[in-house]
């Protein structure tokens, strides 16, 4: 009877001949993600993907519970950073080269049109869908209960977005760059100031000086590729984080009739019991068996990978192919090189500036400090004043018909400027029908 | 001898209202926080705001005044910012920059207009309609010791009827 003496040592050959399978497991430490102790360690080992929770929710992966906007609002995000990156290769923040160089780059780098139409488009999409994300989550009343502050997140990355948007298209100095520095300056120049200074001081650290020139591009464009994306990603991966804190996506509770005689670990909830059990456990004994959660997971869970990440791969595909494909058929704007003696006629922001373009066109204060300042922390403070406890979860519940209505009139009358600023607005900005 | 060597530590069976040893080392730790941390956003915003600004000069020429004279009407000097209006024999300057956000305003046969917001201004820079918070304000015109023309862009006339200034030719 042979007795065991341990591994024999392998052979010189066999020692180099593993070393990329030893090198591969060093680095993931699991294996092969096709039973349910791989798909979950391949989630909660690596440090991209514990973002999410190991199991999720059926109902995340259901196309028309979240219609994937804020997968698609991430996924721009990420493209944007990406063909950013790209674009600071060529770009030389100076008033006298930028504009010169970006022309030269269009005419003579390959493929230099499809990165900067990339950029421009999935930062058009992006506030789009940022508005669109911030309209389910309301409707569907995803902000209540634990989710109040996350919903404030997602107002400060809202704000960042506009900004973002706002110091990027100041870039290229032409135009619409230096008279909307010019306008933007002015308007922070109705903000309180402090008294007594000669200047105020909001719109001289926003330009460097009182007039817009080279002070104020440099700290424009530290903002844009610095400052703003850093904020923007740091609060996206809070963002997301709390989803999974907060158990997941909002969701109505689920159907099956809980059990009171049976614990029940809920890994949705942070109730370890089912509601009506008051008492607490100890640990008295392992015990092999069926009895209570033993080889059961929670209910309606699933894996998230692979279905949730195919779920969020099939989305950034998907919005990366319709970015490629804006970008084949539309060309960004370029306008002429920046006058500083005169704007074009009318002198138009992008179109998501336009509603705040023609409020401003009433009153600067009000227009362009006040009431957008009363927005964004009427927005915020939303969930803090919902004190309707139905709804979490529920697209469009009947008991919130009048949050539901508020909203959408808010939504409708920002949508409105924004289409009055776009097609009704002409020369001196004086009012036009679009058709004649 | 008192009780306790630390002054600051007072006996907890009295009513007494010295704070604690524990609050005192919190008051100082985070004290010093803020303190340091005052003084890094001081010096952050500080730094933002500059001490000299590199102005342009606020006096331009605008030539001799025969030449000055010898075209009626209304111009835009465009690297000033500025329209120059001659009419018999006098000459006024005022400026083209919109008094509600910056833009440079356009001459129309009524007025000036604002390409931005729609501000709208009569022929003496009177703001009529749109968001324009006050009138375009007229530059001080005046004979150098050269002889040429010059606007003083700091001495401003509110008043556009004393903005006329008829030089000796």
């Amino acid at each position: 009877m042979s007795k065991f003496k341990g591994a024999t040592q392998p052979t010189l050959f066999k020692k180099i001949t593993t070393f990329p399978k030893r090198f591969v497991q060093s680095i993931f430490r699991h294996r092969y993600p096709n039973n349910d102790v791989d798909r979950s360690e391949v989630v909660f080992k690596n440090f991209f993907l514990h973002i999410h929770p190991v199991k999720c929710h059926k109902s995340v992966i259901k196309p028309f519970h979240t219609l994937g906007l804020g997968m698609i609002t991430a996924s721009l995000f990420m493209i944007l950073v990406f063909t950013g990156i790209v674009l600071m290769f060529f770009y030389v923040p100076a008033v006298d080269r930028a504009y010169d160089i970006l022309v030269d780059w269009l005419d003579t780098t390959p493929f230099a049109m499809m990165w900067r139409n990339i950029h421009r488009w999935s930062a058009q999409l992006m506030v789009l869908f940022v508005f669109l994300h911030m309209s389910r989550v309301f409707y569907m009343g995803a902000y209540k209960g634990d989710r109040k502050f996350n919903w404030v997140i997602g107002i400060l990355l809202m704000v960042v977005t506009l900004f973002l948007s706002f110091t990027g298209y100041l870039l290229p100095w032409d135009q619409l760059a230096f008279w909307a520095i010019t306008v933007g300056a002015e308007i922070a120049g109705y903000a309180p100031s402090v008294p007594g200074m000669q200047y105020n001081i909001n719109k001289l650290m926003l330009l460097g000086s009182t007039t817009v020139g080279q002070d104020a591009l440099i700290r424009f464009y530290v903002l844009h590729v610095m400052v703003l994306p850093s904020l923007g990603g740091m609060l996206l991966g809070v963002h997301v984080w709390r989803v999974r804190k907060d158990g997941g996506l909002a969701r109505p509770p689920d159907k099956w009739r809980p059990d009171p005689y049976r614990v029940v670990q809920r890994s949705d909830t942070k109730d370890s019991f089912a509601p009506g059990v008051s008492r607490t456990y100890g640990l008295m004994e392992l015990v092999r068996g069926k009895n209570p959660t033993v080889n059961r997971g929670p209910e309606n869970h699933i894996f998230t990978w692979p279905h949730l990440l195919r779920a969020e791969l099939m989305v950034f595909l998907g919005t990366l192919a319709t970015v490629i494909l804006l970008s084949l058929l539309i060309d960004a704007p370029l306008e002429e090189i920046a006058d500083p003696s005169i704007p074009t006629n009318p002198a138009k922001a992008p179109w998501y500036f336009l509603g705040l373009q023609e409020m401003v066109s009433y009153n600067a204060f009000w227009g362009g400090v006040a009431i957008p300042a009363l927005m964004v922390v009427g927005l915020a403070l939303i969930p803090y004043f919902d004190f309707n406890p139905y709804g979490e979860g529920v697209w469009f519940h009947k008991s919130r018909y009048l949050a539901l209505f508020l909203f959408t009139t808010f939504m409708t009358v920002q949508g409105v400027l924004v289409i009055v600023g776009v097609f009704f607005r002409g020369e001196n900005w004086g009012w036009v029908w679009p058709w004649t | 001898m008192p009780k306790y060597r630390n002054s600051l530590n007072s006996d907890p069976k009295k009513e007494c209202s010295k704070i604690s040893r524990r609050r005192f080392l919190s008051i100082v730790g985070w004290g010093a926080v803020a303190g340091v941390g005052g003084v890094l956003g001081a010096a952050m915003l500080g730094f933002l705001y500059p001490n000299a600004l590199k102005l342009p000069p606020s006096v331009f020429s605008i030539g001799r005044a025969e030449d000055v004279l010898a075209s009626e009407g209304r111009i835009f000097l465009a690297a000033q910012k500025a329209f120059l209006e001659v009419s018999r024999a006098r000459v006024r300057c005022q400026t083209a920059i919109c008094t509600h956000l910056g833009c440079t305003v356009n001459a129309v046969e009524i007025g000036f207009k604002c390409p931005c917001h729609g501000s709208t201004y009569d022929l003496d820079g009177r703001n009529t309609g749109g968001p324009a918070p006050l009138p375009l304000v007229y530059f001080q015109v005046y004979t150098g010791a050269s002889g040429e023309l010059l606007v003083d862009k700091s001495r401003q006339i509110q008043i556009p009827q004393e903005a006329w200034y008829s030089p000796k030719v």
